[in-house]
């Protein structure tokens, strides 16, 4: 839901790549570390605008083409990217967004009178914002709150019964809880009031980390600019060994069938033993796919076999041990 | 345990519910490390895990009959068989924590109240599939959840749990999380892909399918927060003890996000096919006569109040309504709403959510969105009902890259003809209404 604003109209003329940079070093250790992570430079730009909208509030044009130039890609992907994604203001918004619900959900628990009643109280339409700068109102799409519905998120959190300050400390969700909540007129009121009240209202514009606290000093990912994080070894975890392992004897022979892993097995060893499991001997030595051998077994008689599962470097330990009777 | 701090019934007509995935949903400081430890938080990383070889795993999971929560309900063990094994490109695991179905509210509840179990299960699923680096990409509007990710990730990390040789094993293993700018098209995996690679989510055309080439080109298993949550239970119990649960198609248990005309809404765990109407009553009961309800997110087709009393809460039984499971939203509502209202904000939100990239969706929503909305102005006409559908039935039959048409039309098709009295009541509002529609005005092309 965007406002009626034109972006064209509303650059800051102060603002340049090389300031925008000069605001944006404060954010270095991330973007670092987000280069890090991905295996390509363009994966880190809807984290990058994250972090632009952290600093200035809205994405100014200037501050989109910064984001490409960290993220390697032309400005003109760049813009396309945050013409696509609701989350980026490209005019610059009020102190307080206040969003509310309109969907399925939210619109049986009465989100058009809540709407109603917040614009009233505000003096804006929804997509409007005050004329003291201090609260923007926008409709939007499924929130994921519609169980305490109409869902409502006041900046970066969904709002619970008692107003708290944003900006400070750990975000909270308020709604989780307290049995039954729904956010109503009144407390929407009460939200509003005590917002206009803080002192920090007049203050910068947004305050909690936009990318949510990442810890900083990862390995990265190994293909990821100045990772040290190492491929995984082939071998990390035990043999494959053969599972599922069963023989049936018919007309003087056996055929012992199993289960493993072609991917990883080199071949497969058939073993039998005549004397209850005291010594064994080889009798088969098949491919990795086949999963089947065949034995001769004189009727009356009596065998043990195992299976045995060969990777290129490695063994598995021997299956479980099945019995046959001709 | 519920949502909302209402007390849920520890056990239902004499048997106990699972407690699969909500097992710290009511415990206090359950997203911390030291309390999640106490309720065996990460001891599947034992032999449980390392002494099993991949296929082993993977043939746990398969036998379980785990299916995907996300919407599609695919087999997750056969998922996970379709990636190649010992290929030059790495294997991807990526989270969709895009969670964004009107009506679905499970996976905010899930990473809020046990980030531990989910990475305990990415560890599961990551050493199952050979992956050395996963990613959760979490919906842009859940930064409290994003937070709690990454606190418990930090936690994970100083415990060994996360980094190189997990555990004192040889697998390693690395988790970002990524923060989604608000698209609900992100939620379809390759939408997802796309947009974790920095383009546009708009999905890709299948095949290739992302097990074969998903993320950075390489092969990537995309599976929701849920199903992954489910994994570590299912290593330590054996895939018989969750078939203890649910149908033969549809074993273990799954939560069920309610909200609507009920009670007591919130999340909870319960048995895969229980009966809708008891259901109801473990919520509290409904409130007031029941008119309809939407049995898995806007996309799932609306039933009818007869179609709930005889339907139970699994895969098949809402396939045979010609209905779905989907993610497990569960919407009921009663004889005082208005379902040409509630189509008029479903029609809304997919025309607001196409992506744009196919003309059958992005006309065919926006058409229909101007139809209802100029039918609810006092502007219907004799027709109107039958051209909604028609409409829909353009978008319906994949005639899209993805779902999302499908999607879009399936309650636009069962609302007008569930509810058709109700369509033809607003017609007769309009003195009018026998006059041709000037189609002009709602046409694709139309501004909106």
């Amino acid at each position: 839901m965007s406002s009626c604003a034109n972006p064209a109209t509303v650059q800051p003329t102060d603002l340049t790549l090389d300031s925008v940079r000069a605001r944006m070093a404060r954010y270095a250790p991330a973007v670092t570390e987000l280069k890090r992570r991905y295996p390509t430079r363009r994966a880190v730009l809807l984290q990058v605008l994250h972090l632009a909208q952290q600093e200035f509030g809205w994405v100014p044009r200037v501050a989109i083409e910064w984001a490409a130039d960290v993220s390697e890609c032309s400005p003109v992907h760049a813009f396309s990217v945050v013409e696509f994604y609701t989350m980026y203001r490209q005019v610059p918004k009020g102190r307080f967004l206040i969003q509310i619900c309109q969907t399925m959900c939210c619109h049986i628990q009465g989100s058009e009178d809540l709407i109603a009643h917040v614009e009233k109280k505000l003096g804006i339409h929804a997509g409007g914002t005050t004329e003291d700068h201090l609260f923007s109102l926008v409709r939007v799409e499924c929130l994921a709150l519609c169980g305490s519905g109409p869902g409502v998120m006041i900046d970066d959190q969904a709002i619970g019964p008692v107003p708290h300050a944003l900006g400070s400390g750990k975000l909270v969700e308020g709604h989780f809880d307290s049995a039954d909540f729904h956010p109503t007129p009144a407390v929407l009121d009460a939200w509003i009031d005590f917002l206009r009240s803080q002192p920090e209202a007049k203050g910068r514009h947004h305050e909690h980390d936009a990318i949510g606290d990442i810890v900083l000093d990862t390995k990265g990912h190994p293909q990821g600019a100045g990772a040290t994080a190492q491929t995984l070894p082939a071998d990390y975890f035990p043999a494959c060994p053969a599972l599922k392992v069963a023989a049936k004897a018919e007309n003087g022979s056996v055929t012992v069938t199993w289960s493993n892993d072609p991917s990883y097995t080199a071949k497969a060893v058939v073993e039998r033993s005549d004397d209850g499991g005291a010594t064994w001997r080889q009798v088969a030595d098949v491919g990795p796919k086949d999963q089947k051998a065949v034995d001769k077994l004189d009727a009356g008689a009596a065998a043990k076999y195992r299976v045995i599962v060969h990777e290129k470097t490695r063994v598995a330990n021997p299956s479980a041990v099945v019995e046959v009777k001709a | 345990m519920s949502l909302f701090g209402f007390p849920q019934p520890k056990a239902w007509k004499g048997k106990d519910l699972p407690r699969v995935l909500s097992r710290l949903f009511d415990v206090k400081d359950g997203h911390t490390l030291a309390v999640a430890r106490q309720h065996s938080a990460y001891s599947t990383l034992s032999k449980v895990l390392f002494d099993r070889a991949p296929f082993q795993i993977i043939n746990e999971v398969m036998d379980s009959g785990l299916r995907g929560r996300g919407g599609a309900g695919f087999p997750t063990g056969m998922k996970w068989s379709f990636v190649p094994r010992g290929g030059a490109k790495p294997v991807y695991l990526v989270i969709n924590a895009d969670e964004g179905e009107p009506g679905t509210f499970k996976d905010r509840m899930c990473m809020m109240r046990d980030p531990h179990l989910l990475i305990e299960g990415m560890i599961n699923t990551g050493y199952a599939l050979g992956v050395r680096t996963a990613y959760i990409y979490v919906r842009g509007e859940m930064l409290p959840q994003i937070q709690a990710l990454n606190h418990a990730i930090k936690e994970a990390y100083d415990a060994g749990f996360l980094g190189e040789n997990i555990a004192g094993s040889r697998y390693s293993l690395d988790i970002y999380v990524h923060r989604g700018a608000g698209a609900y098209i992100c939620g379809e995996e390759t939408g997802l892909i796309n947009s974790l690679e920095g383009f546009k989510g708009q999905p890709r055309l299948k095949p290739p399918f992302p097990a074969i080439s998903g993320a950075f080109a390489a092969p990537t298993v995309v599976n929701n927060v849920e199903t992954i949550m489910a994994v570590p239970w299912i290593l330590t119990h054996g895939a018989k003890a969750y078939r203890q649960w649910g149908t033969d198609k549809s074993p273990g248990s799954k939560l069920f996000s309610i909200s609507g005309d009920i009670a007591k809404p919130g999340v909870y765990e319960v048995p895969l096919a229980m009966p809708y109407m008891e259901f109801f009553e473990l919520c509290g009961g409904l409130k007031g006569d029941l008119l309809g309800c939407i049995p898995g997110g806007s996309s799932a087709p609306v039933l009818t109040a007869e179609e709930t009393a005889k339907t139970t809460m699994d895969y098949e039984s809402l396939a045979a309504m010609k209905s779905m499971l989907g993610s497990g939203a569960v919407t009921p509502f009663n004889t005082t709403r208005d379902p040409v209202l509630l189509l008029q904000s479903i029609a809304r939100f997919y025309a607001h959510e196409s992506c744009g990239q196919c003309t059958p969706c992005r006309e065919g929503t926006g058409y229909v969105d101007r139809v209802i909305d100029s039918l609810v102005d006092g502007h219907g006409r004799a027709g109107d009902a039958d051209l909604i559908k028609s409409l829909a039935d353009q978008y319906e039959p994949m005639t899209t890259i993805c779902a999302f048409g499908p999607g879009a039309a399936w309650p636009v098709q069962s609302f007008v003809t569930k509810f058709k009295s109700h369509f033809e009541a607003y017609i007769q509002r309009n003195p009018k209404h026998a006059e041709a529609r000037d189609l002009v005005a709602v046409r694709p092309g139309a501004f909106w």
